[in-house]
């Protein structure tokens, strides 16, 4: 037998949001109000019915960056069904996404889940700084979302309000006020990530920057172990009658410890000519052999591969970190909330119908009017 | 007697089929099974285990097996009317 589901704490991840789509042909073009899911998976994005993924992955991406997001994932349910057929696309769906996935991100999703019936969105996600713009089809949806009794607030593009106002006007059975340049006092909750998860979060936001990563820690062992600890390491592959060191001598002292050190005569040691050799043009490595107490030197290499592979890395190690940090000032500047105060935005209050258009320019505009009107 | 563990461990089944790409016998036979399952069908199918499901099991098994129909398609009429009674029970369950 069927029983009834539980009402539990995890139903607060399922985040509803209404937008509107609009569907039919020329004269029966109409807008539908669809009630969409925003539910946070932990795996990877998914978009239910799922041939409708590759139309919105870019809006999702951009939902996500203008959030500087880049470890959670989320499925969306669109609402739609497989024989839905559209007459627009499903760009304009992002703005309601982006107020989904807020949603599920910050603490209002609790309130949110008492007033969501009330509020309707639709907008296109331009860019990953979270632009709104401009929608089609804007009459035909806010026609059905005036005509639904349960919606209060209504959200759309402002570069459609030219548009919604001249079609309000020719609407004779609807009364507006317009309120220009509201003003609403936000707090800045002090969310955003501090510089070093920024740097983190880009550096592993996916496999090729994994990778990346990687190479640029090996690269620092590398470097650093070439410069540091190399006269040694070669040492303990010679053996103790023979000596590799790097040319042009850096300190002859410590060349004439280590000969000693592997037993090489003591008076043969102060035949070597150490101060030409601190002076040589010659680059690479030579190998000082004891042959029963004759010393021989020979180059060996006048290429140390070793050498330059440690610039090579060297120069990735001061590229990577250099980009990361340009990256991570970038996304900072994009992610700046707006200070207290500043958020403003034009509306219409519809008198006679009992509801307020609120047009809106980008996602942490949206976002902020939200998270007011809900507190 | 509703079996909640088998289901959990087909859809597990079903999304690493996904993920790993396994042959496509193995992943039609991980979707078929938990379809059945969940239409609890014989010829005549009842959607009583589905009604049954959390809201994170049904969204899940709805993600899982609407991937899978829209790669291979259905087998007939006959099952892609029992997906669209199945996805509507899904749907209202995590929707509600």
């Amino acid at each position: 037998m069927a029983k009834a589901v539980k009402s539990t704490q995890d139903d607060l991840l399922f985040i509803k949001v209404k937008a509107i789509m609009v569907t039919g042909d020329n004269d029966s073009r109409k807008g539908n109000i669809h009630n969409i899911i925003v539910f946070p998976n932990n795996q990877e994005h998914m978009v239910i019915p799922s041939r409708f993924f590759n139309s919105l992955r870019s809006t999702i991406e951009r939902v996500m960056s203008s959030n500087n997001i880049h470890d959670q994932k989320f499925t969306i349910d669109t609402a739609l069904k497989d024989e839905d057929s559209l007459c627009d696309d499903l760009s304009s769906l992002g703005l309601s996404i982006a107020i989904g996935i807020e949603a599920c991100l910050n603490d209002w999703k609790e309130a949110w889940e008492n007033v969501w019936e009330e509020w309707c969105f639709t907008g296109e996600v331009k860019d990953s700084q979270g632009e709104i713009g401009a929608i089609g089809g804007a009459r035909e949806k806010l026609e059905s979302a005036t005509d639904d009794e349960t919606i209060n607030y209504i959200m759309i593009p402002f570069q459609n309000r030219q548009e919604i106002i001249n079609w309000i006007d020719k609407r004779k059975d609807i009364n507006y006020e317009v309120n220009t340049s509201r003003n609403i006092s936000v707090k800045d909750t002090g969310n955003s990530p501090s510089f070093f998860s920024r740097i983190w979060s880009l550096s592993t936001r996916n496999t090729f920057m994994w990778i990346a990563l990687i190479l640029w820690f090996l690269s620092i062992t590398y470097t650093s172990t070439r410069h540091i600890f190399w006269e040694n390491i070669q040492s303990f592959s010679n053996g103790n009658s023979q000596l590799t060191i790097n040319l042009p001598i850096k300190n002859p002292e410590r060349v004439k410890q280590r000969l000693l050190k592997n037993g090489f005569p003591e008076d043969r040691i102060k035949n070597i000519p150490f101060s030409s050799l601190t002076k040589t043009n010659q680059i690479g490595k030579a190998l000082i052999t004891n042959r029963n107490g004759a010393i021989e030197f020979e180059i060996i290499n006048s290429q140390d591969w070793t050498l330059i592979s440690s610039y090579i890395c060297g120069g990735y190690i001061a590229l990577f970190a250099f980009i990361l940090v340009v990256l991570a000032l970038r996304a900072n500047k994009g992610n700046t909330k707006p200070s207290t105060g500043n958020i403003n935005y034009d509306s219409l209050l519809l008198t006679n119908r009992n509801k307020e258009i609120m047009f809106i320019d980008n996602i942490k505009q949206a976002e902020a009017i939200v998270e007011h009107k809900i507190h | 007697m509703l079996n909640l563990e088998g289901i959990e461990i087909d859809l597990e089944g079903l999304k690493m089929a996904r993920k790993e790409g396994l042959p496509i016998v193995d992943w039609r036979n991980n979707a078929l099974r938990l379809f059945k399952k969940l239409c609890n069908s014989g010829e005549e199918a009842s959607y009583d285990v589905a009604k049954a499901l959390s809201k994170k099991l049904a969204i899940e098994c709805m993600t899982e097996l609407d991937s899978y129909f829209n790669i291979f398609g259905f087998m007939d009429e006959g099952e892609r009317h029992k997906w669209q009674k199945l996805s509507n029970q899904l749907r209202t369950i995590y929707s509600s």
